[in-house]
């Protein structure tokens, strides 16, 4: 064996070793290379597709019949709603029937707003309200086409619910998490079936919000994907398939918007106002800091400080003194009546 | 008197600012800035402009205007495109700094349309008057913000970019579903790679060189993936 220290192999010994019989069979054999090495690339895409696109298929009928959502919270409502308007029967799961009962009258209620704004049908308002039932165990929330869980983001809590329901589920029955932060494949560990479990991050108010991130977990199969995708193009929505990455697309590529601008308020370069009139004129319906007080400045901090630890403090995401300085003082945006800009008089 | 304007630069933005110089009334020639500055096209056009509006957004575009305004009137304002390089760093070896203002537009522009204007440190106020004198006379609404490469909308576009180009090169999606995600998860009026397409991924490229240069963070590196399409004249992104 020859080895070569340097940083390029002298010229001398490559001609010793391997001079070409001659240049017609160097020709010759280049030609004979590249046609083969299209044939085994042809073959190749024939047998496994190369881009994950491809595997889409669009207008596919999804086959979720039943949806059950873990946890009443505000995307547990806003995904059980969306399910039940489009025709499933939901389960709605949560620990306590006070917490239930309560989520169930606001979904109702939030389901006759979309009668009285003309967008939803008397009798699609009708049937959706009767078909979401309510369980506070955890065996009979298992009996379901598809799980959605929106628990709190805690990679134990979360995992220990897809433990016990692992336990009890069908064979058929796929796992999706609506997580926004925790890796769809760690989540999909704790259970014994990693191919049927996806991410169906919804973004909220679930109900109105068009996009879905449907995730593909390291073990997810092609067929769960298809058929994430093909319930939530039954749901009204807009899917986009996402590899299990931290903070998927949305949450990852928004982080400029509102880390440059913080960052030239910090510097002075121009002031709140200022910003937020700029990007609107340039057809952003919201500048950053309008958004930001919207969102909430604590929800707005938490993203981007999940974001900078699961990339382990790449500095393009580090947050701003800025948002920690609103968040200690309480300006915490709309919700709170004032945090980048004094809403106040708004709310009086 | 007809005032003579110098628009360099390539579209989408000398195309832009050229038209709205024509409404205005102004005598308009557009040329290539490295050709004036290199004498390969007419000089004569650089000897009688009035006001240089400099679009270019090329690296080598500091070398070629300073070459540039050694041709110029000692009259002419000189209006530069910041979106590349702080107004400073440009005006920084001319013969007279202090004629230099620098801006910003987002193609397409209209009547009522807002141009970024900074000063650079030795922007002259009499310069910087006439410069929103000039803008306002367009039809255009300065507003004026601190230097810095990109200004504040070039360098947010910029760096939306830059993330939404490392998720491709990662394939976290493909460059339709992230412009998808980001026009109905947060209502972006365009998807970033399509904003590269239309600003050109060389502005864009040329934004975030300009912010690294200036701050030498990491955060401003732009991704090897948009470097290699700008040096490669590519720009369109493939899904």
């Amino acid at each position: 064996m020859l080895v070569y220290v340097g940083r390029r192999k002298p010229f001398s010994s490559v001609s010793e070793r391997a001079r070409p019989p001659s240049d017609c069979f160097v020709l010759w054999s280049t030609f004979v290379w590249l046609y083969a090495k299209r044939g085994v690339y042809a073959l190749a895409s024939h047998l496994k597709p190369l881009n994950h696109q491809s595997l889409i298929i669009p207008n596919m009928s999804s086959s979720i019949q039943s949806v059950c959502v873990l946890g009443a919270g505000t995307m547990g409502r806003g995904i059980a709603q969306v399910a039940a308007l489009a025709g499933c029967r939901v389960t709605l799961y949560d620990i306590a029937d006070d917490i239930l009962d309560a989520a169930l009258a606001r979904i109702r209620a939030s389901i006759d707003k979309g009668v009285s704004l003309g967008k939803t049908e008397p009798e699609t308002a009708a049937r959706a309200k009767e078909a979401i039932a309510l369980t506070t165990d955890l065996a009979q929330a298992a009996r379901a086409d598809l799980i959605i869980e929106a628990a709190p983001e805690k990679m134990e809590l979360k995992q220990s619910i897809f433990r016990e329901l692992d336990a009890h589920a069908a064979e058929h029955t796929l796992f999706a998490s609506n997580t926004s932060s925790l890796s769809i494949t760690a989540l999909a560990a704790a259970t014994q079936r990693p191919d049927r479990f996806l991410g169906l991050h919804f973004f909220n108010p679930a109900h109105i919000m068009k996009l879905v991130e449907v995730i593909r977990g390291d073990m997810t199969a092609d067929e769960t994907i298809e058929t994430g995708l093909a319930f939530a193009r039954e749901l009204g929505k807009t899917p986009v398939l996402c590899q299990d990455t931290p903070a998927f697309i949305v949450n990852r590529v928004a982080r400029p918007f509102y880390g440059e601008a913080l960052r030239m308020l910090g510097e002075g370069q121009a002031d709140v106002e200022t910003i937020d009139r700029l990007m609107e004129s340039i057809g952003f319906r919201m500048g950053p800091f309008r958004l930001i007080d919207l969102i909430g400045c604590d929800v707005n901090f938490a993203v981007t400080q999940t974001v900078y630890e699961a990339y382990f403090h790449d500095p393009k995401y580090r947050p701003h003194p800025i948002q920690r300085k609103m968040v200690e003082s309480g300006r915490l945006g709309r919700k709170v009546g004032i945090g980048f800009y004094d809403y106040r008089d708004e709310l009086t | 008197m007809t005032i003579n304007t110098l628009v360099l630069g390539d579209p989408p933005f000398a195309d832009a600012l050229a038209a709205l110089c024509r409404k205005s009334g102004s005598r308009v020639i557009v040329a290539d800035l490295e050709e004036v500055a290199d004498g390969v096209s007419d000089n004569a056009d650089a000897y009688i402009a009035d006001i240089i509006v400099d679009c270019t957004h090329r690296p080598d575009k500091i070398q070629s205007l300073t070459m540039l305004e050694m041709l110029v009137r000692p009259s002419a304002l000189i209006l530069t495109s910041a979106l590349t390089a702080s107004v400073s760093s440009i005006a920084a070896d001319m013969g007279d700094p202090g004629r230099v203002v620098g801006f910003a537009v987002i193609p397409p522009l209209k009547k009522g349309d807002v141009v970024e204007v900074a000063r650079g440190l030795r922007t002259s106020d009499k310069a910087y008057k006439a410069a929103l004198g000039f803008w306002r006379g367009l039809g255009l609404v300065p507003v004026e913000v601190g230097d810095g490469p990109g200004l504040v909308r070039g360098r947010v576009l910029a760096c939306l970019v830059n993330e939404a180009v490392s998720a491709l090169h990662e394939r976290v999606a493909s460059a339709g579903d992230i412009d998808t995600a980001m026009k109905l998860g947060t209502n972006y009026p365009r998807g970033p790679l399509e904003w590269a397409e239309y600003l050109g991924v060389e502005t864009i490229y040329g934004v975030m060189t300009g912010l690294y240069n200036e701050w030498l963070e990491d955060r401003y590196r732009p991704h090897p993936l948009l470097s290699r399409m700008a040096w490669s004249n590519r720009n369109v992104f493939a899904d």
